[in-house]
């Protein structure tokens, strides 16, 4: 009798084993054979979860007990949120999420090579959506977005700036740049440089030049040194006067230096190993295009012709045959811009109401084209917690991506646990078996 | 613009005609040449010094390198052909009063960085020109003040180091023996707009460029330091 006691109390044991081992393997099966499964949790469906804290998320975890959780997100949930459902997927959850009405953002940041420094800041989103520019300080811009993004050019020196849409946002750091806040003109006395000077001192530019005025006298901008790249950020040669430091400024390109060159200058040999086309001949400026939407049509202008290879056209004149006014090419470590337009101050003067500005813009974008600058490291954005930079990134980095439609029956996806009383049934059964022999005295 | 410019060789000092020397090299043979224009308006005599262009004219061939057209231009301040020359010459001895299309052109050339020269051909300071010619100024542009004698355009290429030469007719003629210590000025970004003055260089400088070898110290040398200043500042 007691030796039957045994074997059953060892077969209860093995029994319980056997059955623990089978639901940890076959899971499915298990749930088949009569475990209890209820709906999932489903959370962010109604207006009162648009914004999916983690005290909720934690409730829907102890709510539902077939370790599925199915979220319908009206905006990105925040860092602590994340981390919890990130958890919850490591721990065995069945996490699906659906952003249909999440606006995606994509963010990125360029220098502004200026005296004053600044940040572009260019954001592709989908065309309608509201966004609004931040820093640490608070806002600074909002704007509707058309044409898949749009950009900011913020002035000044910045950290981090914030973009946000009422779904979505993302924090881009600002990359800065050790901008030399000099440039070298060479030219001849006369109105082009006199307003080229201003236009780019308004920028905030610093000029050094050296003019003639008459044989051995000079007047001088500045203090003109040697042209080197730890001095100037670019070299404006305006017309032969600068063939004769052809050699000293092609070895500033090629180390990284700015070159703008114009027709005076790129004529002739001094400068054809640097130059981005050949020059043409001389055309007239169109007769009141001064006064119209495209005033650079009324300057004389030396079409670039030829282009040198890998050489690329950055503006075109409307004239006859629509010549290269602007192109660029890349020389060593450094940029040359040749400009076909010439007496651009005549733009400035007797263009239409807002030529003053346009002009003054017009030279601050070639110089911004050229301008040499050393980049800093990219500095470490502070963020008070891990993922903040792109939240909906750090989302599908966290849970995968999105779910197109939930699944009908969520089911675990792991080995699930066997039930304990299992295991107890096991030890109880082994500890009569033990019990029983030790009474009887067998060993 | 800021104040950095500087002549670093100014030549010559009001006594000494031979330039200090520097290592600058040639001027360039592609820059546009500087036109000397003097400005036409409806009311007063525009006209009233008719060989002070030419006297002009001559004193920078004469001293400097610069290009320069041989024969000057007359431009109406009601059109916008005035424009086209960042440096503007006016004088007269009646009364002044811009017309409205004048006005509109004075405060856009001015607005743009040009530089109006405005010389009181009554070398007085309670003339019908000056008067008029002040008002309108201040009504159009700002209030005109004293010009510093130190101020660049007084070393831009001579050196005159007491300020705004003085003219004959400033000391004795007309017999008012009055002189005028500082010129007048609008300042726009640490820069001239507009300089008046009431020293009659329209009479001292209005006579024939040959003559000049009959005097001391020719008087039109203040001229090219206002040129200069225009086309480098």
């Amino acid at each position: 009798m007691r030796s039957r006691i045994e074997w059953l109390a060892r077969a209860v044991a093995l029994f319980a084993l056997g059955a623990a081992f089978w639901i940890w393997q076959f899971p499915e099966s298990a749930q088949r054979v009569g475990e209890a499964v209820s709906g999932s949790a489903e959370l962010g469906s109604s207006d009162a979860d648009s914004r999916l804290g983690i005290s909720a998320v934690a409730n829907a975890l102890r709510a539902s007990n077939n370790q599925s959780l199915q979220l319908q997100l009206a905006e990105v949930p925040e860092s602590p949120t994340r981390a919890l459902l990130h958890a919850a997927r490591d721990a065995g959850w069945r996490v699906e999420y659906k952003t249909s009405a999440v606006s995606a953002l994509a963010v990125s940041s360029t220098p502004r090579i200026q005296p004053d420094g600044g940040t572009i800041i260019h954001v592709a989103a989908p065309n309608g959506v509201e966004l609004t520019l931040s820093d640490s300080l608070g806002w600074i811009d909002s704007v509707r977005v058309s044409n898949e993004g749009t950009f900011w050019e913020v002035a000044g020196d910045g950290r981090a700036f914030h973009v946000a849409s009422p779904t979505a946002s993302a924090t881009v750091a600002a990359i800065e740049l050790d901008t030399l806040k000099r440039f070298r003109l060479i030219g001849a006395t006369g109105w082009e440089s006199r307003f080229l000077m201003e236009a780019l001192e308004t920028a905030g530019w610093q000029v050094d030049a050296s003019f003639s005025i008459a044989p051995r006298v000079s007047v001088t901008a500045g203090a003109p040194a040697a042209i080197d790249t730890s001095r100037y950020a670019a070299v404006i040669a305006l017309d032969s006067s600068a063939w004769s430091q052809a050699a000293a400024i092609s070895t500033f390109v090629r180390r990284g230096g700015g070159l703008l060159l114009f027709p005076g200058s790129a004529r002739g040999t001094a400068f054809a190993s640097l130059r981005a086309g050949g020059t043409g001949q001389e055309l007239a400026g169109i007769p009141g295009a001064l006064q119209s939407t495209v005033p650079t049509e009324g300057l004389p202008l030396t079409p670039i012709t030829g282009l040198v290879e890998h050489a690329v056209v950055l503006e075109r004149s409307e004239r006859e045959g629509e010549p290269v006014a602007v192109a660029a090419r890349r020389v060593g470590a450094g940029r040359v811009v040749q400009v076909g337009f010439e007496q651009t101050w005549q733009w400035r003067m007797l263009g239409p109401d807002d030529a003053l500005l346009a002009h003054r813009e017009w030279w601050r974008t070639m110089i911004q084209r050229v301008a040499y600058a050393s980049p800093s490291p990219v500095p470490d954005v502070w963020m008070p917690l891990p993922g903040d930079a792109a939240p909906l990134a750090d989302l599908v980095a966290r849970l995968g991506s999105p779910a197109a439609e939930f699944s009908e029956d969520p089911g675990p996806l792991s080995p699930a646990t066997p039930p304990r009383w299992l295991f107890v049934v096991a030890v109880v059964g082994l500890l009569v078996e033990w019990w029983s022999r030790r009474l009887r005295g067998a060993v | 613009m800021t104040a950095r410019k500087h002549a670093t060789v100014t030549a010559m000092s009001s006594h000494t005609d031979t330039p200090r020397v520097s290592d600058t090299a040639l001027v360039s043979p592609n820059a546009s040449p500087f036109v000397f224009a003097t400005a036409q308006y409806e009311s007063g005599d525009w006209d009233s010094a008719p060989s002070l262009a030419g006297n002009i004219i001559d004193t920078i061939a004469r001293y400097t390198s610069l290009p320069v057209e041989p024969q000057g231009a007359m431009v109406s301040l009601s059109s916008n052909d005035a424009l086209r020359y960042p440096l503007l010459f006016l004088t007269g001895h009646l009364p002044v009063r811009f017309t409205a299309q004048e006005g509109q052109v004075i405060k856009r050339y001015v607005e743009r960085g040009g530089l109006l020269f405005i010389d009181d051909h009554n070398h007085d300071i309670d003339g019908a020109f000056h008067k008029t010619a002040t008002e309108e100024i201040a009504r159009l542009v700002g209030t005109l003040q004293p010009l510093s004698n130190t101020h660049a355009l007084y070393s831009s290429f001579f050196t005159f180091s007491d300020g705004p030469p003085t003219t004959s007719h400033e000391l004795n003629g007309w017999g008012d023996n009055l002189v005028h210590e500082q010129l007048l000025a609008v300042m726009r970004n640490d820069r001239i707009s507009v300089l008046y003055s009431n020293k009659d260089y329209s009479s001292e400088w209005n006579f024939h460029p040959d003559n000049k070898r009959f005097m001391g110290v020719d008087p039109t040398r203040f001229a090219v330091n206002l040129v200069v200043y225009a086309l480098t500042h």
